[in-house]
């Protein structure tokens, strides 16, 4: 496991895009928070779980999971996923490797995106802005961002493995989570109200506000329902 | 050695590979000839393992997924352009290399051997076609497997580099390692391989040495040219020697199942000046050109 481990760190390492993106993610939440520091008036004393749940969009979580598009993306598009089963014909450790080395860089990056957003909330009242409030809790809340990053990034790299498509993956949970979940509870929600509960984007998004578990069981059970269904299709498919 | 048995593989109704099964052996380039659409491809991810279908492909005497380290074992080139655009070329050959843990200094000589140091931190996204060919023969050779499966290696390289690719495969199976390439490039494969293997539609058509593959092919023969006023009275001659023989030109004929010296002697009998006499090998083209008559995958149209 290790030599394939290796193969997919050096495989990471070695494009300046898996970084690139990462640090977009960031900027961009970065920007948001500052934006909404600014915007605010001393009368909205807001939580830093708000904080965060305002600044860290779903197009950071975009940027900061395109590592896990990649993973698969890049390999199929490039052909070098014929040499790479080459050399690990077992395929299991290869398609795991994929899945945890992308996780490890995208949950560091996570954590310094919202430990960047915690920075701004604690100097913003040394530069004249309002205090943001319960910032003791800021370690859980970083950690559950930080899964939830993860979290989508596995959705990314089911959906590109199983269409071997980068895009499909990327755009795939983001029309998901945005668009399709959107649509979802807005026509059918009042009719069948427990599709709210199963919703896993937007579920999710409450489980790193509350920190309720229950909330992130939709997203999980997805999770590995694609897992599932991208490992057999890895495996079992012509290269 | 390469071992396979009973390759098969069909895409829906079509039968891309029938029950194939040959060997390449340890010292020796194997050549895989075929038309276009004959298998070939199919047949070398068959034994890689990156397609599946029925039958079985052993690298001496184990199967690829039983292999503790594959890299050393067989090393692969498919396709030129099998890289990351972005990627310097060193770069690529480390990721390759960690299977195996191969050391920078081996990434090093290898791009030293393949004329690659110039490039080597560049991106490969602008390389040539045959540039791509030399990156991904150095991810073949990284791990310096005991095998080699080279898929059209020698497509877009100069002929310095021909010449160079030849004499490197020949090298190295004379280190008793076993190379399996395929090529359309008939006259280098000539001298390049020593046992040829043909496939057609996906069946086995020939599996001999080169040398057995010549001399059964038509071709040969001796070519006997005398002066144009001396032309009928050689072509007398040969009839009345019940040679077989085909007339080139005017004062040019090819003769079947003759020697030099008894034509020679003939011509010589008869009084007939002789200006040329050279026997003729059979040439891999035209043997090749015999055992697939009629079994191309696609055939051409009418005339221009």
């Amino acid at each position: 496991m290790s030599r394939v481990l290796a193969y997919e760190r050096v495989r990471a390492s070695t494009l300046k895009s898996t970084f690139l993106f990462p640090l977009i993610g960031a900027a961009i939440a970065w920007a948001a928070s500052i934006l909404f520091l600014v915007l605010g008036s001393d009368s909205d004393q807001v939580s830093v779980a708000t904080f965060i749940g305002q600044a860290f969009t779903p197009l950071s979580a975009v940027f900061l999971t395109v590592p896990f598009a990649q993973a698969f993306g890049h390999e199929y598009r490039d052909g070098t996923i014929r040499l790479a089963l080459t050399e690990y014909p077992r395929r299991t450790g290869l398609f795991f490797a994929k899945l945890l080395v992308p996780a490890i860089i995208a949950f560091i990056a996570a954590l310094i995106t919202v430990g960047g957003i915690a920075l701004i909330a604690v100097l913003g009242p040394s530069f004249g802005y309002p205090a943001v409030t319960g910032i003791d809790a800021i370690g859980f809340i970083s950690l559950r961002e930080a899964l939830f990053v993860v979290l989508w990034g596995l959705l990314v790299a089911a959906i590109t493995c199983i269409t071997r498509n980068m895009s499909a993956g990327i755009a795939g949970v983001l029309i998901w989570g945005l668009i399709a979940e959107n649509l979802i509870a807005a026509f059918l929600i009042d009719r069948f109200p427990i599709i709210g509960d199963i919703l896993p984007v937007g579920q999710g998004f409450g489980w790193v506000q509350t920190g309720d578990v229950s909330l992130i069981i939709p997203m999980l059970v997805t999770v590995g329902l694609f897992t599932v269904v991208a490992y057999a299709r890895f495996v079992r498919s012509d290269a | 050695m390469i071992q396979t048995d009973g390759l098969r593989k069909s895409y829906g109704s079509t039968l891309a590979v029938d029950d194939l099964s040959f060997a390449a052996h340890d010292g020796h380039v194997t050549g895989f000839l075929g038309p276009n659409g004959s298998g070939k491809s199919t047949s070398m991810r068959l034994m890689l393992g990156l397609d599946f279908g029925s039958g079985t492909t052993r690298f001496d005497g184990q199967a690829l997924r039983r292999v503790p380290s594959t890299a050393s074992v067989v090393g692969a080139h498919l396709d030129a352009k099998s890289f990351h655009p972005k990627r310097t070329a060193r770069n690529h050959l480390r990721m390759l290399g960690q299977e195996a843990r191969v050391p920078d200094t081996r990434v090093d000589e290898v791009i030293d051997l393949l004329g690659l140091h110039s490039v080597a931190r560049k991106a490969p996204g602008g390389f040539s076609l045959g540039m791509g060919q030399r990156l991904g023969l150095a991810g073949a050779i990284l791990a310096k497997p005991k095998n080699l499966i080279l898929d059209e290696p020698a497509n877009g390289l100069d002929p310095q580099s021909i010449h160079w690719l030849r004499d490197f495969l020949r090298s190295y199976a004379s280190e008793g390692n076993t190379v399996l390439v395929s090529s359309h490039l008939l006259s280098e494969m000539q001298l390049m391989a020593d046992h040829v293997v043909v496939i057609a539609k996906g069946r086995l058509i020939a599996d001999d040495t080169l040398a057995n593959l010549l001399a059964g092919s038509t071709g040969g023969g001796v070519r006997i040219r005398t002066d144009q006023g001396a032309a009928g009275a050689l072509r007398r001659v040969l009839e009345e020697g019940n040679y077989r023989f085909e007339t080139v030109n005017a004062d040019t004929f090819t003769v079947s199942g003759a020697t030099t010296d008894a034509l020679g002697r003939l011509a010589h009998g008869a009084q007939v000046p002789v200006l040329e006499l050279t026997e003729m090998q059979g040439s891999l083209e035209s043997a090749f050109l015999q055992l697939t008559e009629g079994e191309q995958g696609f055939k051409t149209g009418g005339e221009l």
